[in-house]
């Protein structure tokens, strides 16, 4: 076992440095981050060059992947214009723990900075979205399984068929319309108390207390509309999985053993029918990192999504560098998991 | 059976828990929430990041403003200098001297007097651009010296005749000498200077002269402004502004409609009538800076069509196959209007002619230049080269609708085009970059440029001058389209020399019919700047003298009353 991570970790090093040079390449197709200067007359061509020099951009393209590599602590940058460079560089390259510094979305701030301001909203968002996910999909696919065919079963796989066809904006867009926007004019014109309906937007109200309360309000639609699709498509699987498990032999067997139902179906059918879920769950956990661009970027939720869409127009090379990378190690390193696990849970696999 | 409705009533409570259970929390009338729809990373002075120079109208007023109506307004100085008052004055060599008078007892938000120092301090950093990275115009060729006469009075000499001095390259005096000038000597330069940044705000650090004082930047969610102690204008009405980060331009209204937020501002004008249904929002308009156009490359092409190009016929042919002012009314909204000429609609002549809807002319045109379909595809040609147009824009929905559009209407005269929108990085990165405009590798582009909204003077020589066209040996310019008129340069150059009024209108008059008369630019829309105001919140009769020009909205805020 030890053997085959060694093999896999050592494979990752050509992998993600292919992925870093393409995606490096990708982020200037966006153009030079700085391009939208020329169309304001008050900008000069000094302006633009201190800029861009001061963030690397003068710099040719694989110079500026090296630099991202390696830092330019080692060479001096022309501040004062002069054409000899004087200041000495301060970044240190991925290869020593520096991402760099953003160039657009968030001038000046370290990316590491950022990443760890957001990720612990997205992590909030998208812990509480997955938790809800697995523990309602659990629920509905296991009993969809032993009621198949049943109303419920028809019932759940008709409503999953629609929501999983439909787009997350269009989820989101749907949810607050009817629990934050039609709700409190219902609740006026009938002289209800309008406070009760859920917030459009943000983590908390910019005028609230910022309490746990407040957080939890603001939780329920981006977490629904996330959660809703995700429980139509892992519902969906656990039913397929549970009916091959409980249609088995060994599951005959335990029947003809007298066993109860409940013992049958928790004990000896979900164990086995949870084991392919373990890679998929190992495999979703990266992108739990990157966080909802889309519902992020809807409900205005300051995560590591809304981050991304900031850093891609105008283009902020560090930034989206520093997204794909952190995406392509846990990717690599949750896959590496995944196999180990698989093998942990079930005896039959080994890897040689 | 029963099992499973079990398990459907505790999922239902689970869910309903969340929503009712929980109480919201009761709301400050006095705080006025504003949806901004863009988050700066900072709120440097003069920015190139627009986004943050709109904020600082609440925490960092200037020497004087602009109202709605476009009259100036003194803030910082006891009055306009003017020759009048005899603080203009027209120096032997002609240059133009201007003295400014601050007026008394004006305090930084941190309570220390405000002095011509610190006005003196901005004009040190706007002359080199290694102190400080943001636009300055062409300040530092047109102000020959800066001088302090005693703590409230100070005189800016330009180099030459400069009656734009209330507009253009004027003194700054809103930001804080003893809280920069410390980091420029540590750091040699202001650009990180931590009152600009979230965190200084946080510290408290951000220092101004303005009706509101940055104390809380909430990244990614929000800044709060607390009404200044230190201000001796008109107190807010509003203790507190908070400017609410919201991306989605959907999401802006359904949070106007939730009372999650009290003002929206900037949409789109197909977002007008939303705004208008929801409950309780007053929505009005001003007239905007922004505007897209249509750019004809005729005088740096080397493309298949150059030729066409360069004929100011096949040029003008290809405006009048354009219904410019029906794609203004159904792509931008009833009302809109089409400017006649990249210049601000206040030094437009009377008589000012431009190319309006004309089928017949267009096709008239084209065939009396040769390009004529000799082949029978349905697109004219000449010499075997067929017309088809390379026709570029950003990504932006609105250019990229307009280009379609036009491209039907310069199809049924029988022109052709290849639509290519590209990212604003691509389209307007310079010539070095092999930028699309800059290297002149287009025949016509969807984009804007502003102009100033207060002066007939272009004063883009990069732009619009002989001299401006990018090549490898100078390729600062920006005249990618290559519009080249030795007879607009110079009248240009004598507007922003010509004191006299009355004079140097006339003049200007002159300049724009000749820049008219190129037909390579060729306005779509100008677009108004809206705002939707909650009036439940807001008395709508104290909101609406906001600025017009491209950075001072929300520059009377503190006149903003609550409803009552």
């Amino acid at each position: 076992m030890t053997k085959y991570v060694v093999q896999r970790l050592l494979q990752a090093i050509p992998l993600l440095t292919i992925v870093t040079i393409v995606v490096f390449s990708l982020s200037f197709a966006g153009g030079n981050p700085f391009a939208y200067l020329a169309q304001d007359p008050r900008a000069r061509p000094e302006d633009k060059f201190l800029l861009q020099e001061k963030y690397g951009l003068n710099d040719s393209i694989p110079v500026q992947f090296v630099t991202w590599l390696i830092g330019d602590d080692w060479r001096l940058r022309d501040l004062n214009m002069d054409g000899v460079g004087e200041t000495p560089g301060e970044r240190q390259g991925i290869l020593r723990g520096d991402f760099g510094e953003s160039v657009s979305a968030f001038r000046g701030k370290e990316v590491s900075r950022i990443f760890a301001e957001r990720m612990p909203n997205t992590l909030i968002l998208m812990v509480t979205q997955y938790v809800v996910t697995i523990v309602f999909a659990l629920g509905i696919g296991i009993l969809a399984a032993i009621r198949q065919y049943s109303w419920f079963d028809n019932m759940v796989t008709s409503i999953s068929f629609v929501l999983y066809a439909m787009p997350v904006f269009l989820v989101a867009l749907l949810l607050v319309q009817v629990f934050a926007v039609q709700c409190r004019e219902v609740l006026r014109a009938v002289g209800g108390d309008p406070s009760i309906c859920l917030p459009v937007q943000g983590m908390y109200d910019v005028r609230g207390d910022r309490s746990f309360d407040e957080l939890l309000r603001h939780l329920i639609l981006p977490v629904v509309s996330l959660a809703a699709i995700n429980i139509a498509g892992y519902s969906r699987y656990i039913r397929s999985t549970m009916l091959e498990v409980i249609n088995s032999d060994y599951i005959r067997t335990a029947r003809s053993k007298g066993l109860t139902e409940r013992r049958i179906t928790f004990l000896h059918a979900l164990k086995n029918a949870s084991l392919p879920l373990v890679t998929i769950i190992a495999l979703d956990i990266p992108f739990l990192l990157g966080g909802a661009v889309i519902t992020e970027t809807i409900f205005s939720w300051p995560g590591m999504g809304l981050a991304f869409i900031n850093a891609v127009q105008p283009a902020d090379p560090p930034l989206l560098m520093a997204f794909t990378v952190m995406t392509a190690v846990a990717v690599v390193f949750f896959q590496l998991v995944a196999d180990v696990l698989y093998s942990w849970l079930d005896p039959r696999i080994r890897y040689n | 059976m029963k099992r499973t409705a079990r398990f459907i009533l505790v999922a239902l409570v689970m869910v309903l828990s969340l929503s009712v259970g929980i109480s919201a929390t009761a709301q400050d009338g006095n705080v006025l929430v504003i949806g901004w729809e863009q988050e700066p990373p900072l709120l440097t002075p003069r920015s190139d990041l627009a986004f943050a120079s709109l904020l600082t109208n609440f925490y960092a007023r200037d020497v004087w403003n602009w109202d709605v109506n476009r009259q100036i307004y003194p803030v910082m100085v006891e009055e306009i200098p003017s020759p009048e008052n005899g603080m203009v004055e027209t120096l032997e060599n002609g240059a133009t001297k201007v003295t400014y008078k601050l007026r008394e007892g004006l305090l930084w938000s941190d309570g220390e007097a405000i002095t011509s120092a610190d006005c003196a301090f901005w004009h040190e950093v706007t002359m080199d651009p290694t102190k400080g990275t943001f636009q300055r115009g062409s300040y530092p060729e047109v102000v020959a010296s800066f001088d302090v006469i005693d703590d409230l009075t100070f005189s800016m000499t330009y180099t030459t005749p400069f009656p734009d001095y209330t507009s253009q390259s004027t003194a700054t005096c809103g930001y804080p000498e003893h809280i920069l000038r410390p980091i420029l000597e540590a750091e040699g330069t202001i650009d990180n200077a931590a009152m600009f940044t979230p965190d200084g705000v946080n510290a408290g650090a951000t220092v101004g002269y303005g009706p509101y004082i940055a104390t809380e930047w909430i990244v990614g969610e929000s800044i709060r402004f607390e009404a200044n102690p230190n201000w001796d204008g008109a107190a807010p009405g509003f203790s507190t502004v908070i400017a609410r980060f919201i991306l989605d331009s959907a999401q802006m209204q359904n949070a106007l409609a939730a009372g999650e937020i009290d003002v929206a501002f900037n949409f789109s004008d197909d977002l007008v009538e939303g705004y208008q249904a929801v409950e309780g929002a007053e929505v009005f308009g001003t007239p905007g800076v922004f505007g897209d156009a249509i750019w004809l490359n005729y005088g740096n092409n080397r493309g298949p069509i150059a030729s066409a190009l360069a004929d100011v016929n096949v040029r003008t042919a290809l405006i009048a196959a354009i219904d410019r002012a029906t794609l203004a009314e159904q792509l931008i909204g009833p009302g809109t209007g089409v400017p006649k000429a990249w210049h601000p609609e206040a030094f437009w002549p009377e008589d000012l002619e431009t190319i309006g809807y004309d089928v017949d002319l267009a096709n008239s045109l084209l065939d009396a230049a040769g390009w004529v379909d000799s082949d029978g595809d349905g697109l004219r040609d000449k010499d075997g080269v067929a017309l088809i147009i390379r026709f570029f824009t950003t990504d932006r929905q609105i250019r990229k609708d307009y280009q379609i559009a036009i491209a039907e209407y310069w199809s049924a005269v029988g022109i052709g085009s290849q639509l290519l929108p590209v990212p604003a990085g691509i389209l307007f990165a310079d010539y070095l970059e092999r930028g699309i405009l800059d290297t002149g590798d287009f025949d016509a582009a969807i984009f804007a440029l502003s102009a100033s909204a207060l002066s007939p003077y272009a004063d883009a020589p990069d732009w619009f001058g002989c001299d401006g066209i990018p090549s490898a040996e100078d390729p600062n310019g920006n005249n990618g389209w290559g519009s080249c008129s030795p007879e607009f340069d110079a009248l240009d150059l004598q507007v922003g020399s010509t004191v006299d009024p009355a004079e140097r209108l006339a003049i200007a008059q002159e300049a724009i019919r000749e820049f008219v008369g190129e037909q390579f630019w060729h306005g779509l829309y100008l677009r108004q700047t809206w705002y939707a105001i909650n009036t439940n919140v807001i008395d709508p009769a104290t909101a609406k003298d906001v600025g017009t020009l491209s950075a001072n909205y929300f520059n009377k805020i503190e006149l903003w009353q609550p409803a009552s």
